[in-house]
C-alpha cells in the first residue's frame, strides 16, 4: 500500500512536470492558450497566452524575458504555408497576454491554423512554439467561451 | 446654359463632400495634396491595367457603374488596410447601387482568399471597406461585386495588385 502510494504520487507529480502545453525548449519556458471568445472563422476571436517555469506544477507566470512575437500560421495541404492577420498582444498581467484581434479564415483553402509563439533574445536566438487552433470542420471552434 | 450651371454646381457640392470625408476622417496628409513620388505610392503601376479605361476607374459594365478605388490605409501585407471607394453612375454623380456591394480578395496563384472584408456605405455611392488583410506578398485581386437579395453574384469586377 505504501509503495502504491508512493507510486501514484511520483505518477502525478510527473504529470505535472509534464503539463507543458507549448514548450519552449531552452528558455525552460510553457505556454498554454486558453479561449475567451471563439476561436472563429471568419470572425474576430480572442484568447490569451500564459507562460509559467517549465516543471513548475503550480503554473505560477512568469514573465518571458524575450522579445515576443505571437502570431497565427496556416499548415496548408498544398504546402504552401503562409501568415496570417497581425494581431496584436498585450502583457496584461505578468506572464499573462491578450490578444483581442485573432482572426482565423478558411476560404478556398484546405489546412489547418495555428498560433504560434516567437521568443528572441539579443544574440539572434529564435525559439518558436505552437498549437493548433481548434476549428471544426464547419469552421468554428471548440475552444470555449461565448459562441455566436 | 443654366442646366449646364446647375449640373456643374451640383457636380462641385459632390466633390467637395467626398474631399471633406477624406479630409476630416483623414490621419494625414490630403491624397490630393500629397507629395509622395510615384515610388512612394505603392502599385501605381497597376492603374494601367486593362480594369481602367480612364485612370482610377474600373467599370461594372452591365449596370453602368463606375467604380473608383482609393487607399485610406495601406496596402500593407498582413497589417490591415482600408479602401475608400466610390460608385458613380454613367454621368459621374455618386450613387447607391440597387445591389449589395461586396468585395472580397483572392490571390489565384495560391488559390486562396483572406480574411472577410467589412464594407460600410458612409455617404450615397461612398462605401468604406475595412479589415482587409493581405496576409502574403504576391499578385492579389480584388473582387468589387454586387450581390442580390439571395447574396448570388449579379457582377464583378477586378483590380489586381502586387504586394
Amino acid at each position: 500500500m505504501k509503495r502504491m502510494s508512493i507510486m501514484i504520487l511520483f505518477l502525478l507529480s510527473l504529470s505535472s512536470f509534464a503539463h507543458c502545453p507549448i514548450d519552449l525548449g531552452k528558455t525552460n519556458l510553457c505556454a498554454d492558450i486558453t479561449w475567451v471568445d471563439g476561436p472563429y472563422a471568419n470572425e474576430t476571436s480572442h484568447f490569451q497566452m500564459l507562460f509559467w517555469k517549465r516543471g513548475d506544477a503550480e503554473h505560477r507566470l512568469v514573465s518571458p524575458d524575450y522579445h515576443l512575437d505571437i502570431y497565427s500560421w496556416m499548415i496548408m495541404e498544398n504546402g504552401m504555408n503562409h501568415g496570417g492577420p497581425a494581431m496584436n498582444a498585450y502583457e496584461i498581467e505578468e506572464g499573462l497576454f491578450d490578444i483581442q484581434n485573432a482572426r482565423f479564415f478558411t476560404h478556398g483553402m484546405n489546412g489547418h491554423w495555428e498560433i504560434r509563439v516567437k521568443l528572441s533574445d539579443d544574440q539572434g536566438e529564435v525559439i518558436v512554439g505552437s498549437q493548433r487552433v481548434p476549428l471544426s470542420s464547419d469552421g468554428n471552434g471548440h475552444g470555449g467561451g461565448h459562441q455566436h | 446654359m443654366s442646366y449646364l450651371i446647375n449640373k456643374y454646381k451640383s457636380y462641385c457640392l459632390i466633390f467637395i463632400k467626398f474631399t471633406l470625408i477624406i479630409n476630416l476622417s483623414s490621419c494625414g496628409d490630403s491624397p490630393f495634396l500629397s507629395d509622395e513620388t510615384p515610388e512612394e505610392i505603392q502599385n501605381r503601376d497597376t492603374l494601367n491595367s486593362d480594369n481602367f479605361e480612364e485612370e482610377g476607374s474600373l467599370w461594372l459594365r452591365e449596370n453602368r457603374y463606375q467604380v473608383r478605388p482609393l487607399w485610406r490605409l495601406g496596402p500593407f501585407v498582413a497589417d490591415e488596410s482600408k479602401l475608400l471607394f466610390l460608385i458613380l453612375d454613367e454621368s459621374g454623380y455618386p450613387i447607391s447601387p440597387e445591389y449589395k456591394v461586396f468585395l472580397k480578395i483572392w490571390m489565384p496563384t495560391m488559390g486562396h482568399g483572406s480574411f472577410p472584408i467589412k464594407v460600410t456605405e458612409v455617404g450615397e455611392g461612398i462605401f468604406e471597406a475595412r479589415e482587409i488583410f493581405f496576409i502574403m506578398p504576391g499578385y492579389w485581386d480584388i473582387h468589387f461585386q454586387l450581390l442580390d437579395r439571395e447574396n448570388q453574384l449579379v457582377e464583378e469586377v477586378k483590380w489586381g495588385l502586387t504586394l
